[in-house]
């Protein structure tokens, strides 16, 4: 950050993605440092439903339903990958500027990304009732927050390729030039 | 599972075709391996979504891999940020780059006559050497007689 300072003189969008981008990441980085033994134990009650008939699980019953460390580490960090992506898209939008064919992708990739992120941001919640459902039912989840997950893996690849594709136009741009 | 491989296959293709156009460029290789990793980073980043999803499959124990999928997560959003943070030592790489354009243009841009001078001495030195019956030598450098320096004269 000092070196994007100190050379360009102050700062761009780009940076303001990144500086948020990082600050996110921090704030995940404590959230996860805080909440790491509850994440373990709802992992371990999700491989091991008996568990929950247990009495040494009892004291933590109220622990893991009150508990909303992983939605709130998943919900920072997917703003973090997104802001990544969103600081390229604002880096590299003035070197196409004058290419109609690539702008017409630059714009349709930052929709793209756009609806990846909600898409993203909104299956955290929807894993969140399936999972809680999972919690107090004591059975395992069914395969519709696999399909959440898959397609919200599916939306960050994507949105990576794309983005991927513009860095590297760029990159081989500015050294033809 | 088939449709899900496919598609992964694809996305190598299309990530694999700006590789080639980089190892078809003309710059030197120890910038095209510095920004072929810095490249590389967005693939890790796949790598790593693509080991979320796999982690999550509900036919091996049909339960959330709420640590599977934390870890993971937390490693791209790392990678990340160090991917995005990589992008200031690009700038240092394109500007050495820049630098030999400017020196090779330069060479480019020489004036026909000293092009015409550099290819008679050129000329000249290889009659005088093959006079004198010794093997041909190369030119290295346009050998210009000095100038005289500057002396002030009084009145």
């Amino acid at each position: 950050m000092s070196l994007r300072v100190l050379g360009r003189r102050r700062l761009y969008l780009d940076d303001g993605f990144l500086i948020l981008s990082a600050i996110m990441l921090c704030a995940a980085s404590g959230v996860l440092y805080e909440n790491i033994f509850a994440i373990y134990l709802l992992n371990s009650v999700g491989r091991a439903p008996e568990l929950l008939r247990t009495t040494a699980f009892l004291s933590y019953a109220k622990v893991l339903q009150d508990n909303h460390g992983a939605q709130v580490f998943s919900v920072l960090s997917w703003i973090t990958i997104y802001g990544v992506k969103f600081t390229f898209f604002a880096f590299f939008k003035p070197l196409i500027q004058f290419r109609q064919r690539l702008t017409v992708y630059y714009w349709i990739s930052v929709v793209f990304t756009i609806l990846a992120f909600g898409l993203s941001a909104s299956a955290v919640f929807v894993l969140v009732i399936y999972e809680k459902r999972a919690f107090v039912s004591g059975i395992p989840t069914s395969g519709t927050s696999f399909i959440f997950t898959l397609f919200v893996g599916l939306g960050d690849i994507i949105s990576d390729i794309m983005s991927m594709w513009l860095r590297r136009y760029a990159y081989l741009f500015e050294i033809t030039i | 599972m088939l449709t899900f491989l496919r598609s992964r296959f694809n996305s190598s293709l299309v990530v694999s075709i700006p590789i080639l156009l980089l190892r078809n460029s003309t710059i030197t290789l120890p910038t095209k391996l510095g920004i072929g990793s810095f490249l590389s980073l967005s693939i890790f980043m796949m790598a790593c979504t693509i080991i979320r999803i796999a982690g999550y499959s509900p036919g091996r124990s049909r339960a959330t891999e709420v640590v599977w999928r934390v870890f993971w997560q937390y490693t791209e959003a790392c990678v990340s940020v160090m991917m995005a943070s990589a992008t200031v030592f690009r700038k240092l790489l394109i500007a050495r780059i820049g630098s030999q354009a400017e020196g090779h243009q330069k060479g480019m841009r020489m004036p026909s006559f000293v092009r015409k001078g550099t290819q008679e001495h050129q000329s000249t030195g290889r009659g005088v050497d093959q006079e004198a019956g010794n093997k041909p030598r190369k030119a290295a450098y346009i050998d210009l007689p000095d100038l005289p320096p500057a002396a002030s004269t009084g009145p």
